[in-house]
């Protein structure tokens, strides 16, 4: 079987035996996608950029970390990259902006990854619009919790101070978020 | 934390949202309370699928070249430890007393029992390890907490040493003010300071000079001038009959029309009176323009 043909655990065996051509399929499949996450997160290209090198040389360094019994290995990636962006942004110790200018913004929109043997091919299109549209029916105050602890990495009480909302209601609203999220997606069938 | 009920962290848990002494307390109760898990896995399941909503971006194409160079430079080194061969002898022994079967039922009951303390043993490691994570954890939000205010005392005395700087920058300028003040009080006060007074002919604007002739040093005071455009400027002059007049250098005026300027250097003592006139920035060698303030 080609090496582009084995699945993401099967290569990341061949990663912890030190085959660095199964790091780089596996870069090939989901970089466009952490890289997605961490420019939603740090609204800076460099630094976002920064970020997913620094991601996947941690799936390199500490690649006998990862546990396939444990979870998928894109859970663990993007786990690794979300944190490394958070610690990024709180180092810069700003709240995410909106993009200084136009063209900056048009630029973040404008580059999707078209390779053929990134996640949008590994992952159906349908299904990725399938989650986009869960994530749309949300109440707009359940996921503006998810929008501030998952992307912004504020805390709950952080988050309870600037909504202004007691800290209970954050806590339940952040549950029904995601038990709604996990139901609708597994409705379609969709899992991580 | 301790107002909140822990199970009602595992949807931050699940969006990795929570500081390590909070992780460790959901880690512990999730060990007591392994109905709990069910529940964090579904809402772990969701919050794995978050990354999907955002649009897939291509990197620059450095950040793989980058990162490729850096696996090059070091590469993992995959040993395979081999289990240690029992020597032949006793190996051979075992597994012919096994086959003759009279050793089965003390190697049975032998084999059982060291089952019996090797899973006591790894029960009691376990516990530790939870004991030695849980501690580690405390001491790593310890150390987060103060390195943080470390931090934030490191900016706080950046801020203090600014403020000291231009604290000695505003002294440094008193001091100045105040040297000036000193020298000017000074001329008023000695006793042979000689006075030279010129007026204008039609408005109240005045200009009197103080003159330490001894000192060659002097106070030249101005009230009710006109303010002047910005390309023009007053100049004062020392005036001898029997000589061209002398400058005594060009001066400004405050909003008022007035002005006291410390003259620490007189050109010449040698003067009877004074006058000013309105010349082009800078000064002129010899009057130029229209004289304002005569003797």
């Amino acid at each position: 079987m080609a090496l582009h043909e084995l699945s993401d655990e099967e290569l990341m065996a061949r990663v912890v035996d030190g085959d660095d051509r199964a790091l780089e399929i596996l870069y090939d499949r989901y970089a466009g996608a952490a890289l997605g996450v961490t420019l939603r997160i740090l609204q800076d290209r460099a630094k976002a950029e920064e970020v997913i090198q620094e991601a996947f040389w941690r799936v390199w360094d500490r690649a006998s970390s990862f546990d396939a019994n444990r979870g998928a290995f894109t859970t663990w990636m993007f786990s690794i990259t979300r944190r490394l962006a958070i610690d990024a942004l709180r180092r810069q110790n700003v709240r995410p902006q909106t993009a200084q200018n136009e063209t900056e913004a048009r630029n973040m929109r404008n580059q999707p990854d078209t390779n053929p043997d990134t996640m949008e091919a590994t992952l159906n299109r349908i299904e990725r619009e399938q989650v986009r549209e869960a994530v749309r029916k949300l109440p707009p105050e359940q996921y503006q919790i998810i929008e501030m602890a998952y992307y912004q990495g504020m805390t709950r009480q952080e988050i309870a101070q600037q909504t202004k909302t007691p800290l209970g209601t954050i806590h339940s609203r952040a549950r029904l978020a995601l038990q709604k999220l996990h139901r609708s997606l597994q409705a379609k069938g969709i899992e991580a | 934390m301790n107002d909140t009920p822990i199970k009602d962290l595992l949807p931050f848990y699940a969006l990795g949202a929570l500081s390590e002494a909070e992780k460790t307390a959901v880690d512990a109760y999730l060990r007591q309370h392994p109905e709990a898990r069910a529940e964090l896995e579904d809402l772990k399941a969701a919050a794995a699928l978050l990354p999907l909503e955002n649009e897939a971006v291509r990197p620059s194409a450095t950040v793989k070249q980058n990162l490729m160079r850096r696996v090059a430079a070091n590469p993992r080194r995959h040993t395979v430890a081999m289990p240690p061969q029992p020597s032949r002898s006793w190996w051979r022994s075992l597994q012919e007393a096994w086959r003759s079967g009279w050793a089965r039922p003390a190697l049975t009951s032998g084999a059982l029992a060291l089952a019996v303390l090797l899973f006591i043993w790894s029960l009691a490691l376990n516990r530790q390890v939870n004991q030695l994570q849980q501690q580690l954890a405390a001491a790593s939000s310890s150390v987060a907490a103060i390195s943080d205010e470390l931090a934030q005392q490191t900016a706080e005395t950046a801020v203090l040493q600014d403020e000291l700087a231009l604290s000695h920058s505003e002294i440094r300028r008193l001091n100045e003010q105040l040297a000036a003040q000193e020298a000017i009080l000074a001329i008023y006060q000695a006793p042979d300071t000689r006075r030279f007074v010129a007026a204008a002919a039609d408005s109240n604007g005045v200009a009197q000079l103080t003159a330490n002739l001894a000192a060659q040093t002097a106070v030249l005071s101005t009230a009710n001038l006109d303010q002047l455009p910005v390309d023009s400027v007053y100049q004062l002059w020392l005036l001898n009959p029997d000589s061209a007049p002398v400058s005594g250098g060009v001066f400004t005026i405050d909003a008022g029309g007035a002005t006291t300027v410390l003259l620490p250097n007189l050109a010449t003592t040698d003067f009877e009176a004074i006058a000013v006139s309105i010349e082009p920035a800078g000064g002129s060698e010899q009057p130029t323009g229209p004289i304002v303030l005569t003797p």
